[in-house]
């Protein structure tokens, strides 16, 4: 049976998040502790904020019954701070995220015509490996950041263009990742949290 | 490629919307909820949703109205409006705010830039600057809730805000709103020229044209009120939105150029 847990670290909005879930029609609940985390067929990590907060809000707690789902399959998936806590590290603070991805992340580099943070629609490139964004025709999203992962990366699996190549989404295994937040991006980012349920399987 | 973002912008006087010309001469357009309803169905870019009555009349902040207004939206709505601490800000994120507009409060105290910043994020606090001309034509900072055309140049202010941690710059022109007459793209130029964050650009955008002439100066964010929901000549209530296929020709044939 599907139900999505919602990790709430207290990094930011996770009302929309929660409202679109219910809007499609996909039972879910907030994870507020580490010991409330078993359970769920799916896993959501949303955030939005600074890196060195979230790494510091990641608890052994947290990390431990995390790795645990995550080791026995439950689908994970990042948004935004989110998806660059899967990974290794980022400039913009301190700490060590989940390391399921070997990935670093670098500030937008200036540049003359854009601005910083990365504020706005964005359209994506997208492998036809993608799960997420299987089916999903002309896709674009709402994306507000001021760090990077290359999209270069062999775990990116769809690329946006801002000066430079970002990885807009990264999917390996049961693990994904999305730089973009979904539950901004109306349909499109409905039709992605439905392809995370129903092409991730536990 | 990446479009500026096409930005309605609705104006809250108590649980109606209103528009206004000059910031007065004011006229009711309807219910908040529906009409972000409507907007969300037309899957617009991003909402603004300020409350003109809260700071200037010392009114509460409608928590309830406004959770209803972020329950009817898929996209990003930012809301401004007596916000005048990083608890406020955080309660507001919490319903589904996606970014604080601050206006007045942050004219008061701009240390409250820097509070709001560091809780919850510079890419979630925007600053808006209300900008009239003078009988010179010169442009000032003005503040709506005293009325006052301050002697503050909009660009220091601007850079202020954004040193102090704003991540959004929104300059709204006192004397192009209501008028569909185009945005003040001088006073847009110079800001866009000295800040490095986004720029929206919100008063007398009436067209595609208005916005793509906004874009090549610079703007990320194009907003307007009166152009979404009048039907021109006699401002009669009609909620509208280009599509997205016509705002994306609109630009690429601006990019050729």
């Amino acid at each position: 049976m599907c139900k999505v847990g919602v990790i709430a670290l207290g990094l930011g909005n996770i009302a929309s998040v929660i409202r679109m879930l219910y809007w499609l029609e996909i039972p879910c609940a907030v994870v507020e502790s580490p010991e409330n985390i078993s359970n769920f067929s799916h896993l959501l990590l949303p955030g939005v904020g600074h890196f060195t907060d979230g790494t510091s809000r990641l608890t052994d707690s947290w990390r431990s019954k995390i790795y645990r789902c995550v080791h026995t399959g439950t689908p994970l998936l990042g948004i935004c701070l989110g998806m660059q806590l899967l990974c290794t590290s980022s400039e913009e603070g301190a700490g060590e995220g989940l390391n399921y991805f070997s990935i670093s992340f670098q500030r937008i580099p200036k540049h003359p015509n854009l601005r910083v943070p990365h504020m706005g629609w964005n359209e994506i490139m997208s492998s036809p490996d993608s799960l997420l964004l299987q089916g999903i025709d002309s896709p674009r999203f709402y994306f507000v950041h001021s760090y990077y992962a290359s999209g270069n990366d062999s775990a990116c699996t769809g690329i946006a263009n801002y000066g430079v190549s970002i990885a807009a989404v990264l999917e390996r295994d049961n693990i994904c990742g999305v730089q973009f937040h979904p539950e901004k991006s109306h349909r499109f980012g409905m039709q992605l949290l439905r392809n995370f349920v129903t092409q991730y399987n536990p | 490629m990446t479009l500026p973002r096409v930005i309605p912008c609705l104006l809250l006087r108590g649980e109606g919307l209103y528009k206004s010309r000059n910031f007065k001469d004011w006229k009711y357009v309807g219910d908040p909820r529906n009409a972000i309803r409507i907007f969300n169905q037309k899957e617009v870019d991003e909402l603004i949703l300020l409350d003109v009555e809260a700071s200037r009349q010392d009114k509460p902040i409608q928590w309830k109205l406004i959770e209803e207004c972020a329950g009817e939206c898929f996209m990003p709505l930012a809301y401004g409006g007596a916000v005048d601490s990083p608890e406020t800000a955080r309660r507001l994120v919490s319903l589904g705010i996606e970014k604080i507009v601050l206006n007045s409060t942050a004219l008061k105290r701009p240390e409250l830039i820097k509070e709001i910043s560091e809780q919850i994020g510079t890419c979630s606090t925007a600053v808006c600057i209300d900008v009239k001309r003078n009988w010179l034509g010169k442009a000032y900072v003005y503040n709506h809730r005293s009325r006052r055309q301050l002697s503050l140049n909009p660009l220091e202010w601007a850079s202020k805000a954004v040193e102090l941690g704003a991540g959004e710059i929104i300059i709204q022109s006192v004397d192009r709103d209501g008028c569909f007459n185009g945005y003040d793209l001088d006073t847009l130029e110079k800001i866009t020229s000295s800040v490095s964050v986004p720029v929206t650009i919100l008063g007398g955008g009436a067209s595609l044209n208005h916005c793509t002439d906004a874009w090549q100066r610079g703007a990320s964010g194009v907003a307007a009120g009166s152009w979404f929901v009048f039907q021109q000549p006699h401002r009669a209530v009609l909620i509208t939105y280009p599509e997205y296929k016509k705002i994306r020709f609109a630009f690429e044939q601006t990019q050729c150029q």
